[in-house]
Parts: structure tokens; sequence; C-alpha cells
């Protein structure tokens, strides 16, 4: 008996035809920035989401927020930080919990960045693994071949880890299951209160468009990131 | 405009452990800097009045008297006594929170204010509606303090736009808790008293920086420089009376 | 089944290794329970053989006796060196020849027995009991008992000592990791043997080695939970002791471990996501091979008002923080080190920047924010603070010091 027979029986069995080849749809997980998370849905798990944008463009806060949502949910988090650019106390300000998040300074490295990242999903157990490669010049991060991304995603794949990796552009092509990008829309720079007194001299936040830039049509989403006060 | 400037919310160090000088060194500071006058406004209690008196009147200067009275609310309002009953009342609303509470202790419940709140000035950062109707219309000035520092910048937008929609006059201070800016460190050690630390553990405890000083009336008009117009200065020129401390 | 090991080196360690109960019947004798043995070696010359391999291997210089009895094992391994197994029922002929005194019967009794001319076991084994209990009474009898080798008793079992180390003194000295790994691999298997057979798991290897030149290195690790993986230890010895290599080559090897409880607890099937601790723990070392041993952890920030202040400690040591949801933060990125600058200032405010590979014309301004302390320190500081929007498009906070101009970092 060939096998599409046996799969008609099944199907006749099971009433409808089944999707033999498709795989279950990855879990996605929360941004922590509502306005995100309804346009892009969460990001995936088992795979590889990359945030780029230009400096200053909120991607590290869109970065410390998923952490946080990550932590909250207490799971265990890593950043490998490529320039040794992570600051612990905007983290701690965006609700990340600290004792919950692994970091590794790879001191201006961005080759130690990836086996770090590596290791990390090999070792498994990690809600999120972000690697940050913001800081790190554009000729740099093109320069990491096509085959470590892939094999970043191999490795990740199967697994319930959310791979993020932060740059200025994007760099892992066909790897990233998802991408995002970044822009800043405008920086406030003073209090709006009209014509009374102006209270110059105080930065009060950023305001970041994000654009699902894959998988389906762009999608962007706007959200507010407001400065240490 | 300058010439206007009347530092009124200083500390001496009758504010037990919270000022780091004495009476005499502000007044002379402020003599020195060409002030008219100075408002001093000890924690809970005119402990530094007398004294304060007695010497701005050898340094040529006008003493103001108030003082920062402790609310059940968990904030705390600079009082100034603008008249003869002003001063009396704030005595009254001393005597009365501090009778019922230990030493050290005490504090006056919002009641209380308004019931002692004739001939007095409020200075707060927390403006309301509440203040406004104990104190009354002109008598209650939203206050403004800058020392360089993000925070209370972020905080002075707020208060400015709460003052605007209730309509209440600023006030630009120092806050000041010392003279000059090396008692900033005898500030910090007093801190670590008061809490039962060392300096090496009170971290954040301590002063962020040494800007709580007597400032130059020019220094202060620099820093308020986008107020120029604002009632701020038309406040600090305000005549108060000086009350007579002397009176026992 | 019972054996006694007879003689000089650690007879008590090489006994629990076979058995639980383990009596200590003299200062160089001990005794233990072999029964059961038998299913895992065989025939009692099959366990006897075991038994000594793993003396040899131990360094234990001792006889060795089998016996169906206590006593009759210990009178073999008294009286005659090397291996002795005494066959059941046929005790009283296998320990004949030995003298008396390996009995060591009261001064009395002695005497009497050499008058009598009873020098020997089989001598003693063969009067008969009644006229023993008339003439020499209760402990007569119980010397004939012990001759004819039927004295039946219990061991007074020796409370286990919790001591999990064992060392391996080299033959030449070793100066390569790769041949140090095989015999750490055969340490580490042995202690977790050891550890597993008393339910018990190890929460630190401490790992002496002696060196050529005399020296001793010494490395501790410590496990977050207690562990059995041998595997996974000998992986982070060996990436302890690549981080750590020792001075000169190594002619002892000690290893000892910290026996503790094993965790015991079901994951339950909504925990959240965690890394198993043991494997953790290896993929730390692995990363703190390629990056330093002092940029792996968790950041922990310190009390004070000093910028970017903060200390590095080992994963997973940390409290637990406080949840909280926040609004979403404008985030800082650090340069370390901050990149030096050269500010042009237009009415006391900056107006301008280059520093590396960051110029332009200050667009927005925000500062000065203020920050000094540590006065009564040796490393006060202070600082003036600006954010600015440079024209290059990004945000950065910049300050000044007594040392100059400086770019600490962007907001991102």
């Amino acid at each position: 008996m060939g096998a599409a027979v046996l799969k008609k029986q099944f199907e006749s069995v099971l009433g409808g035809p089944l999707e033999w080849q498709a795989r279950p749809a990855p879990e996605l997980v929360r941004t922590g920035i509502p306005e995100v998370d309804n346009a892009t849905g969460g990001l995936p798990r088992g795979s590889l989401t990359e945030i780029y944008g230009p400096a200053s463009s909120g991607r590290t806060s869109l970065m410390l927020s998923i952490l946080a949502a990550a932590t909250a949910r207490e799971e265990i988090c890593a950043v490998v930080d490529a320039e040794d650019a992570f600051d612990p106390a905007s983290a701690a300000a965006a609700g990340v919990r600290l004792d919950r998040l692994l970091w590794v300074r790879c001191g201006h490295h961005a080759e130690h960045a990836l086996k770090a990242a590596d290791l990390l999903i090999q070792g498994g157990g990690f809600g999120l693994v972000a690697m940050d490669l913001g800081d790190t010049p554009p000729a740099t991060a093109r320069r990491i071949s096509l085959t470590s991304w892939f094999r970043l995603r191999r490795a990740v794949e199967n697994t319930p880890t959310v791979l993020l990796a932060v740059a200025r552009q994007p760099n892992a092509k066909t790897c990233a299951s998802l991408m995002l990008e970044c822009a800043r829309q405008r920086a406030l720079f003073r209090g709006q209160f009209g014509g009374f007194v102006a209270c110059p001299r105080i930065m009060r936040g950023v305001r970041v468009q994000v654009a699902r830039r894959k998988p389906g049509r762009a999608i962007t989403a706007e959200f507010h990131a407001r400065a240490l006060e | 405009m300058t010439e206007g400037y009347v530092e009124l919310h200083t500390r001496s160090g009758f504010s037990f452990l919270e000022g780091a000088a004495v009476p005499e060194e502000l007044a002379g500071a402020c003599a020195q800097f060409g002030m008219p006058a100075m408002a001093i406004v000890d924690r809970n209690g005119v402990y530094g009045a007398a004294r304060f008196h007695m010497a701005a009147k050898k340094a040529g200067i006008r003493a103001h008297i108030g003082s920062e009275i402790t609310c059940t609310n968990g904030v705390s309002y600079p009082l100034l006594a603008e008249t003869r009953e002003g001063y009396q009342n704030l005595c009254r609303l001393i005597t009365r929170m501090k009778l019922r509470a230990k030493k050290g202790e005490g504090a006056a419940t919002p009641e209380e204010l308004a019931e002692f709140a004739r001939g007095l000035i409020c200075m707060t950062r927390h403006p309301d509606e509440r203040l406004l109707e104990a104190f009354g219309r002109g008598n209650v000035y939203a206050e403004l303090q800058r020392h360089y520092d993000r925070r209370e910048e972020a905080r002075n937008q707020s208060i400015v736009e709460r003052a605007r929609r209730l309509g209440i006059p600023l006030v630009a201070t120092n806050g000041v808790a010392y003279a000059r800016p090396a008692q900033r460190e005898l500030l910090d050690v007093f801190t670590c008293v008061r809490k039962k630390v060392t300096l090496a553990t009170a971290g954040r405890l301590l002063e962020r920086n040494s800007e709580r000083h007597v400032k130059t009336p020019a220094e202060m008009a620099r820093l308020f420089a986008d107020l120029p117009d604002s009632p701020t200065w038309a406040m600090n020129s305000r005549a108060t009376p000086c009350p007579r401390a002397k009176r026992r | 089944m019972f054996a006694c090991l007879h003689g000089s080196g650690k007879l008590a360690a090489l006994a629990f290794e076979f058995s639980p109960s383990v009596e200590q019947t003299g200062a160089d004798t001990i005794t233990f329970d072999a029964s059961g043995l038998d299913r895992l070696f065989g025939f009692p010359q099959d366990i006897a053989a075991a038994i000594a391999r793993r003396a040899a291997e131990m360094g234990v210089k001792a006889s060795l006796a089998l016996a169906s009895n206590p006593d009759a094992a210990i009178c073999a391994a008294r009286g005659f060196s090397g291996i002795g197994i005494v066959p059941y029922g046929d005790e009283a002929k296998f320990l004949g020849s030995l003298p008396l005194t390996l009995l060591a019967p009261s001064a009395e009794l002695q005497e009497t027995l050499e008058r009598w001319g009873i020098r020997r076991f089989q001598d003693l084994a063969a009067l008969p009991p009644l006229g023993i209990a008339e003439r020499l009474g209760p402990e007569g009898l119980r010397l004939r008992e012990l001759a004819r080798g039927e004295a039946e008793r219990k061991l007074l079992p020796l409370e286990e000592p919790l001591e999990f180390e064992d060392e391996i003194e080299l033959e030449y000295p070793v100066e390569l990791l790769e041949p140090l790994a095989f015999l750490l691999a055969r340490l580490l298997n042995g202690l977790c043997t050891r550890l597993a057979a008393r339910a018990l798991a190890a929460d630190e290897l401490r790992l002496l080695l002696k060196l050529e030149n005399r020296a001793a290195h010494e490395r501790t690790l410590r496990l977050p939970v207690p562990s059995l993986d041998s595997k996974a230890f000998l992986k982070l010895l060996q990436l302890d002791l690549a981080a750590h290599p020792p001075a000169a080559p190594v002619v002892q090897v000690r290893l000892e471990m910290n026996p503790a409880k094993p965790r015991a607890a079901q994951n339950g099937l909504f925990v959240p996501l965690a890394p198993e601790p043991v494997k953790l723990e290896l993929t730390l070392a692995r990363i703190q091979a390629i990056v330093g041993e002092e940029r792996v952890g968790s950041p922990e920030l310190l009390d004070t008002h000093r910028p970017d202040a903060f200390r590095m400690i080992g994963f997973g040591k940390t409290k637990a923080g406080r949840p909280g949801s926040c609004p979403t933060r404008l985030a800082f990125r650090f340069f370390r080190p901050p990149r030096s600058a050269r500010v042009v200032l237009a009415s006391g405010q900056p107006s301008s920047l280059a520093a590396d590979g960051i110029h332009g014309k200050i667009m927005e301004l925000a500062g000065p924010w203020r920050t000094s302390g540590d006065w009564w320190t040796a490393d006060p500081w202070s600082r003036d603070e600006w954010d600015i929007a440079l024209s290059d498009g990004a945000l950065y906070r910049i300050y000044c010091n007594p040392r100059g101009w400086f770019v600490e970092g962007s907001y991102d």
C-alpha cells in the first residue's frame, strides 16, 4: 500500500485534508509595548528577530522593554553586549529584573559576541538571548558571515528561546524571522507650556516609530520612550 | 531685577542635623552678596529665629521668620510669617503639634494648618486647592528650586503646570541648607548621623551636589532667567515685615 | 560473608567502598560485611581479587581474609598474609595451624593452656567442650569457639565518615592539561560513584595540585546546586585549569568534594524556562574562557549618585529583585571608556562637539546636571552633564569634569 493511499485513509478518518508538512506556528511573546505588540503580534520563540536602526532610534529602549517583559515572566535572559554599552541603571528603570539577567561583556569583539550567543543557546534554558551589536561599526557587523547567522538560527530552532539581535543595519538577511526597523520621530526637549513660561533644559523622551519589515507587509507602530528623570 | 532677590527658604543648624550653618554665617553671606533680607525657615520650629534676628541686625539685613511645618500627609510646607498675627499663629501651630508628640517628632494636620493660616504665607512644591482655600489666594506660592538636577527640573515643570492651572504665582528659592559650598560635606555627615549610617553606606541619602549654599542674586537671576517676568520676583520683593522675634 | 583487612593504609575508606557496615576491630584491623558482593563479583575469589585490586590502587598494604563469620575472618587476616579465603564449614581446619596467642587470652588462661601444652587452634578445638567449661569457665568456652571458627556475632558498625576525597600520586610530573584530564576523570568517576552510593551529590569541588617546585595549586569550584554530573565536573575543571594553569608540572592530584543533599525538586509543568544549573555553569565557564572572567555575570546597581556605578556578581547569586511594571524608558548606551571630546562653548553652553567618530553642531541641549560626591575618599568625583541632540541625528550625554570634556554615551 502506498503512502498516498495511507494518507487518504487517514484523512478520510480524521475528516478533511491535513497539512502534513506544516509546522506549528511559533509561540509569540510580548514586547512589553502594547503598540508594538498590536502591530507585530510579538516576537517568535525559536527564531531570530532583528531590531535595527540608526543611533538614538529607540532600539535599545525596545530591547530593554522586551527584556523587562521577559524577566517579568520569570524567564532567565541574557544580554550579549558586543560593545560593552549596556547600562544597568537604564535597565532597572525600564523594569528589567537584574537578578534574572546575565550580562556578557564582550569588550568590543563582535566575534566573541557571536560565540557567546551560540554557547548560551546551546546551553539552553534561556527565555531570551539578546545580542547587542548596536554600537558595532556597520563595516564590522557586515563582516559577520551569513554562515554564522545561519548557525545561530539553526541553534535556536525548536528551542523556546527568543533570539534577538540589535544592530545599526540588517545583517542576518534571510536568517531573521522578524525584522523591526526603528526610527526616531523626534526628541522631546522641553515642556509644552504654551506661552505662560518656557521651562527649557530637560530632555523628556523620544518618540519612536517601529516598522515591521518582515514577514508580511510593512506595519508601523509608534511608542514613546520616556527619559529618566 | 537682581536687586530684588531674597532667599526665602533657608535652614540653619537649628534644624537639627538638617542644616549645616549657624545663623550668623547665613546672615553674613547674605550681607556679603548684597541681599537686603533673608528668611529663616527651620524644620518644625523657630529655634534659630532669635539668633538669626540678632545676626541680621548686626549684618544690616532684614530677617524674615518662618518654619517648615511637617504635615501628616507626608509633605512639609515652608510657612513664612507675614504679619505679627502670622508669627503668633505659627508659634501656636508649632506648640500644638509638639505638645502631643515625643521630642523631635510631631506633625500638623491639614485642618490645623487651615486653623492657623492667617498672616502666614505658604510656599509649596505641592500646590493644591485645599492650600489655596486654607491660606487664601495670594498667600500660596508654588516654590521652584534649581540645583542642576534632572529629576528636580522635571518636578519643576509639573509644578509650573499645576500652578498655572490653579493660578498660583511662582517663587524661586534655593532651599539653602548651608552658607558656603564646602559646608555640604558637613551636611553629608549630619545626614549620616541622622540616618545612623556611615558615609560609605549612606549612598543616595547624601547630597547629589553642593548647590544648596547661599547664592548671589545675580546667580539666582541667571538660574531662573527663563522666568524673569513671572511673579517670582514680586514675591521675593514682597515687603514681608519682620515679625519681632525678640518678643518672648 | 565477612571480610577482614589487616595491615596499614586507609583500610576504613577501602572497606566503605565495598560495604556500609564496617567495624574497626583494631587499630590495624578492619572487618566488614561482604554479603551480597557475590552478586556483584561472583565467587569469593573474585570478591577477594576485586578488593585486592582496589587496595593496590589506593596504596593499602594489608592481608585480606574472607570467612562466613567475622571472627574467623579476623583470625585468618591476622594469622596469614596475602589473601585467605576460609571455606565454609572447614573453618577449624583452615585456622588450625594458627598460634593461640593470636586470640589474646587473659594471662592466667594463657599460662594454664601453656602448661597443658595447648599452643595452636587445632589443639584447643579438639578439646571437649564440657571439660573446658568445667576447668576454664565461660572464657575458655569462648576461646574454643573462636579457635574452631564457629563464633557468631554482630559487627559494631563504624560511623561512616562523610569525606569524599581522593588523590593520585604521579610517577612522573605532568605538564600538559590533556593527560591531567584523564587523571581527573578517574578521580571524579570514583568520587561521584561513592556519592551516588550514599544518595548524595557534590556542591563544591576542591582541586589541590602539588607541583614539582613544591608549590601547591588550589582551585575551588562552587556549584549553584548539588550535582553528580562527572562529565560536567570534568569540563568545568578543565576550563578552570585552562584559565588558571598551574605554574609548574604536577606531581600529585588531590580532589575533594563537598557532599550535599541533592536537590529533589520536581519542576512543574508551567514553571518558567530556566537553564539547567550545572549546564549553565558549564556554559558560563566556556564564555568566561572567551571574554574574561570578570565580564560575565549579573549587574548589581550600587547605592550612590556616582554615574555608571555597578558591580558584576556571579550569575544566580543575587537576591530576587522587585518586579515592577514601568513605562517604556529611554535607554542609555555607554561608551566604555568615555570618548574624550572637544567642545566649543557659546555663552557658557556647549554649542558644537568633536570626538572620535562623533562631531556636529549641538541642536538641542538640556543641562547642566551637576553631581559630585565621595569627597571623603581618595577618589572623589564632580561633573556637569548635558543631554544633547547633535546634528548627526543622535542624542548623546556629554560631561565635563576637571580632566576635560567627554562623551559618555548615547540615548537609544
